[in-house]
């Protein structure tokens, strides 16, 4: 008889004014890795901090380990214990790895610590799941994997028997990936249960038993993984399915004849390691590595703020430093986070950078009104008047898009752009990057998990550790063999 | 004193008493008789008092009938205790309760069922395709065919008319959910295929555990006659089963044309909040009445925790999830009054 770890029975909530789950129904047995599939971010958050620290319920029932820990007539606001693992690690980086496993737990109580201790009870845990990550080894020098992994042991030990990992997947290869997944069905096997939150499916078929499709804050259907087919969640996905098989039948632009308008040869920096690649006007190139970091530092090589220790970048076959704005423009990582200046009106927002352009753009408020009349017509009119912190999501990605595209620089660096959009955003991603590429700019996505990047892209790149770079072009990714949504569009296609 | 007592649950008592005090004070403040100090820790401490017996019962009394008035299955035991603003408030409370007893309600979803049932044995299109079926089989096979179809039939009918209000083990409403799957082939062929399935190691205490009569099949009814009989391949449904600590969980899976999400919502709707729709004649109207009638009496019996919910995606099919406690004998029922 397995216990049931968690069961949400009918649970609405609202947060400020709005529903966030309706009728929210979901059970996890001990010992399953249930995944969770939200076609929108709608209550995602809600239910993470529902399930953490048990907030007041507007209606329902929640049960941990078969007890009732929370209901709409009492909320007691007590915290469970479950372990709650994202793509940002919530690990104490100045910290080791013993320290954040052993040390920051409610019932550590020894006040002297003894490293060699805590070295040996974090052994039999590693050798257990057959990775070895030194004991210390400070958090901040960990890859994402390696943090992933630190933080899977740290809620074992802290005794959860329940995970939650969201989106975890983002700054992990493949091969990392599924490390990953062999370590959580080896703690799955021993009576722990996670709750597996993803936006793509096939990353859940991988791993889960099951699979809950989430809309609008409630579960519309639970699959299970055995009995799944991609087409089961077809309703969703049709719309993305068709922008994609239209994306992989159009020309191979360089096949076209359009010479490249960036060249990187041969750039070899401390984690690059002699990388050469083009991008032609309305091409689409993704790079694919395993560490996060490599992007930081090609960010920096190719914007001119370091020197690589050899190699160069050629501008329309010219050796240059690119200029940002002009040659090139860069969209971060989370861009309406880190791209976006609340105290900026939208219209400023928009003419930022833009003065390598039109010079007088600060100077002349015409020229600003000029832009406003005409963009007005493609982001809205309601929008320049608006406060941007008050723009929904997609408002403020067409935003950061939309400035890019007026500087129009020969090549867009993306870095990971659709990390954290749900199905919706990330068609409305998808569409953005796509005018880039119709406008004639060269598109460089910077990218660890190919999931959506595979299908607009025109060529992949894959910068190995010691290794040549595996160069793919379009015709060849269906022979891939990797797990990406979009893979088998175009096998089909072959 | 005695008065005081009496009344003191009451809101209305309460802020009468409190403003009492208040005016008390301020007259006592305003003539010097104590000193201003006293007069500030005093009105402290009634403003504490007040959060504590009023603005705190009135937020929860706001919030229940708020949930009463939306449909929310909310005990008239519970309203009494908790919506006491005056005596007559409470008065009225307690005849809502005498209304809305768990007995009157049981009572009202037996009967319903009894229709239900009835209304199977003379629905003009089962009797006759049935029977269609049993004069094709007599026509075109031997006699122990149409032997099987009529003691399958008076089974069936033997089992579902009976002492709806019983409680029977998960083996034998397993069973009756298989006389009628037999019914129903006669009909469909190969067009349907029915699975059970539970972890073999749990499987005696599932089939031991009680459940109210008429729980499963007229779920598998509604997932023949709304999820596979219009689908044009194989209609493939599934009972699984399981048992936890505390809890059994029953699902009855079709892999037929499913349903939007408005309706998926509609329909969960009314199961969420249904302890008072089974009196509303918009069911009926709308469909749903046989899961509305199951999670009725569940709820009734067991508690408004457990219940039916709907799972389901247009074009790959429903799942019907039943919640209960898992209970082996039928003194282990929360409201075992009703069954009296």
């Amino acid at each position: 008889m397995r216990q049931e770890v968690l069961r949400m029975e009918r649970v609405s909530c609202q947060e400020q004014g709005v529903v966030q789950l309706d009728g929210f129904n979901i059970s996890i047995l001990s010992g399953e890795i249930m995944g969770l599939l939200p076609v929108n971010n709608h209550g995602l958050t809600a239910l993470l901090r529902l399930l953490q620290r048990n907030t007041p319920l507007r209606y329902g029932y929640v049960y941990y380990r078969e007890e009732q820990v929370n209901t709409w007539r009492n909320s007691k606001q007590r915290s469970n214990r479950i372990g709650l693992i994202q793509s940002e690690s919530c690990l104490v980086e100045g910290l080791t790895v013993a320290d954040n496993i052993f040390v920051l737990r409610p019932e550590f109580k020894t006040w002297l610590l003894r490293p060699s201790v805590l070295r040996k009870q974090l052994l039999p845990f590693l050798e257990s799941i057959d990775i070895y990550i030194s004991a210390d080894t400070y958090v901040g020098e960990l890859t994402a994997f390696e943090k992933v992994v630190v933080d899977v042991l740290k809620s074992v030990v802290a005794g959860c028997k329940l995970i939650v990992l969201r989106e975890i997947s983002s700054n992990i290869c493949e091969a990392e990936l599924k490390k990953i997944h062999r370590l959580l069905r080896h703690y799955a096997d021993q009576g722990i249960s996670f709750l597996y939150i993803d936006f793509h499916f096939e990353e859940l078929r991988q791993v889960c038993d099951k699979v809950a499709l989430m809309s609008n804050g409630r579960i519309v259907k639970i699959l299970r993984s055995s009995a799944t087919t991609p087409n089961a969640f077809q309703n969703y996905t049709k719309a993305y399915s068709g922008k994609v098989k239209q994306q992989i039948n159009r020309p191979e632009p360089v096949q076209s004849g359009r010479s490249p308008v960036f060249e990187a040869k041969g750039i070899t920096s401390e984690l690059v390691n002699d990388l050469s690649f083009t991008a032609a006007s309305g091409e689409c190139v993704v790079l694919q590595t395993v560490d996060v970091q490599v992007f930081g530092e090609l960010l920096s090589v190719i914007s001119g703020t370091s020197v690589p220790t050899s190699g160069q970048i050629l501008i329309n076959n010219k050796a240059a430093i690119p200029h940002i704005g002009k040659d090139i423009a860069v969209i971060q990582e989370l861009p309406t986070k880190t791209m976006l200046f609340k105290e900026l009106s939208y219209l400023d927002n928009l003419c930022f950078l833009l003065d390598h352009r039109l010079p007088e753009v600060w100077r002349n408020q015409n020229i600003r009104e000029g832009i406003r009349r005409e963009y007005a017509g493609v982001l809205g009119k309601d929008v320049f008047d608006k406060r941007v912190d008050a723009l929904s999501e997609i408002q403020k990605y067409e935003l950061v898009y939309t400035r890019v595209a007026i500087q129009k620089p020969k090549v867009v660096f993306c870095v990971q752009p659709f990390r954290r959009a749900d199905m919706e955003l990330r068609m409305h991603i998808w569409g953005l990057i796509k005018m880039l590429l119709d406008k004639g700019m060269a598109v460089v996505i910077l990218a660890v998990n190919l999931a959506d990047s595979l299908s607009l892209a025109d060529k992949l790149i894959r910068i190995r550790r010691d290794k040549p770079d595996e160069v793919y072009s379009r015709s060849e990714f269906s022979a891939m063999s990797i797990s990406a949504p979009w893979i088998d569009l175009y096998r089909d296609t072959r | 004193m005695s008065f005081w007592r009496k009344r003191r649950e009451y809101l209305s008592f309460r802020i009468a008493a409190l403003s009492v005090w208040m005016v008390g004070l301020g007259i006592c403040g305003a003539l010097s008789i104590i000193p201003p100090s006293v007069v500030i820790f005093s009105i402290l401490a009634i403003i504490a008092a007040g959060w504590i017996w009023i603005v705190r019962p009135y937020f929860k009394a706001e919030e229940m009938i708020r949930l009463f008035l939306e449909g929310y299955a909310i005990s008239a035991t519970e309203m009494s205790r908790n919506c006491a603003i005056s005596p007559s408030t409470q008065l009225l409370f307690e005849q809502l309760r005498e209304v809305l007893s768990p007995t009157q309600l049981f009572d009202m979803n037996k009967r319903q069922a009894q229709y239900l049932a009835l209304q199977n044995q003379i629905n003009p299109h089962f009797l006759y395709n049935t029977l269609e079926s049993i004069r094709s089989e007599a026509m075109l096979a031997g006699l122990n065919d149409v032997a099987d179809m009529t003691e399958s039939l008076a089974t069936f009918f033997r089992y579902t008319i009976t002492k709806v209000e019983n409680l029977v083990s998960v083996e034998e409403e397993l069973q009756n959910c298989e006389t009628y799957f037999s019914i129903q082939q006669y009909r469909f062929g190969d067009r349907l295929k029915l699975s059970i399935q539970c972890a073999p190691e749990d499987k005696d205490e599932i089939y031991r555990c009680r459940i109210p009569k008429l729980t499963m099949q007229p779920i598998l009814e509604n997932s023949i006659i709304h999820g596979t009989e219009l689908k044009v391949e194989t209609g493939h449904l599934a009972i699984y089963l399981e048992r936890t600590e505390k809890r059994l969980l029953i699902r009855i899976s079709d892999d037929g044309l499913g349903m939007d999400e408005e309706t998926l919502m509609s329909i969960n709707e009314k199961l969420g909040r249904g302890n008072f729709s089974i009196a509303r004649q918009e069911q009926e109207a709308n469909g749903g009445l046989a899961l509305v009638n199951v999670d009725n009496r569940i709820r009734l019996l067991f508690g408004d925790e457990y219940g039916l919910h709907v799972f389901s995606i247009p074009g790959v099919g429903t799942d019907v999830e039943i919640t209960m406690p898992a209970i082996s004998s039928d003194r282990d029922i929360k409201n075992s009054e009703v069954l009296q």
